[in-house]
């Protein structure tokens, strides 16, 4: 049995001695996963927040039917989708007031000298539709294996091959449009 | 154009050798508060069994005490009406003119 399942049922059994391992060997993953899709702190540490509460309250439910990291990884995958989705639901009620520009986002473990590209990435990232946000943020950001995305995510190995591809496209066609003139040496 | 495609390829592989980003060290006591704060407002089922029977225990209590002072005051009323006939009726014997 896995250090993690074994964990996982001493929380079930309200260990919180157990709890806090748990937490100290998974909240990296789950604070950076939420870091990437929300963009920002604020928003992540609540996504963080929720997700382990829920871990905490769920523990005795987990069938055992994936692997502990899979199953907190989608945790952290709807919580901050569910989180998005209820700042757009409110977002209608600041109607009238200047839109707000959202500043761009500068992750905190990005190297130095990729700084100013990762910047243009995760604004064009924000951009994608979920189910391609999702698979690329897993994918490529997280270096999730496919078939552990496909698990996180409850859909076929094809099906995440298929929303990388369309998302890599999309990517690359709104850097493209977005910043025609970047890169081009000046004479 | 072929600085543009070498720019998209690099924006693409910014992430390269990124490490993860640490969480504030205090989250997890706004966790475990979180869990306190939800914890307490769940009452448990048996307490609540307990305030019911007890609920229930007073309220046959306050019916039975109802019950027992209105027969009690029933009966005064019906001795009182009874004492008053007798009066009466001793009252009348002592009409020796009739």
């Amino acid at each position: 049995m896995s250090e993690s399942l074994q964990l996982l049922q001493s929380v079930a059994d309200g260990n919180r001695k157990a709890f806090q391992q748990l937490y100290e060997m998974f909240s990296e993953q789950v604070y950076n996963t939420a870091l990437s899709y929300v963009q920002n702190v604020e928003d992540a540490e609540e996504v963080t927040q929720d997700v382990f509460t829920n871990v905490f309250r769920s523990a005795a439910r987990f069938k055992g039917d994936s692997q502990v990291s899979t199953w907190i990884y989608r945790i952290t995958v709807n919580a901050a989708l569910g989180l998005i989705r209820k700042r757009k639901r409110f977002a209608f009620l600041k109607f009238g007031e200047a839109e707000k520009e959202v500043p761009d986002f500068e992750h905190p473990g990005i190297l130095l000298e990729n700084k100013e590209n990762a910047k243009a990435l995760f604004q064009v990232i924000d951009t994608l539709p979920e189910t391609q946000k999702i698979a690329f943020i897993l994918s490529f950001i997280e270096g999730l294996p496919r078939q552990e995305v496909a698990n996180v995510m409850e859909i076929s190995l094809k099906s995440v091959e298929a929303l990388l591809q369309r998302g890599k496209r999309s990517l690359r066609m709104k850097l493209e449009n977005s910043y025609p003139n970047r890169g081009k040496k000046k004479r | 154009m072929r600085e543009n495609k070498q720019w998209i390829e690099d924006v693409l592989k910014s992430t390269q050798g990124m490490r993860r980003a640490k969480p504030r060290p205090d989250l997890f006591v706004k966790i475990e508060e979180q869990i306190q704060g939800v914890e307490a407002k769940i009452i448990p089922f048996r307490r609540l069994q307990i305030a019911a029977a007890a609920a229930v225990l007073l309220m046959v209590l306050n019916i039975t005490a109802l019950s027992q002072y209105t027969n009690y005051i029933e009966g005064e009323e019906q001795e009182l009406t009874e004492m008053e006939q007798s009066e009466q009726s001793l009252i009348s014997n002592f009409n020796l003119y009739e």
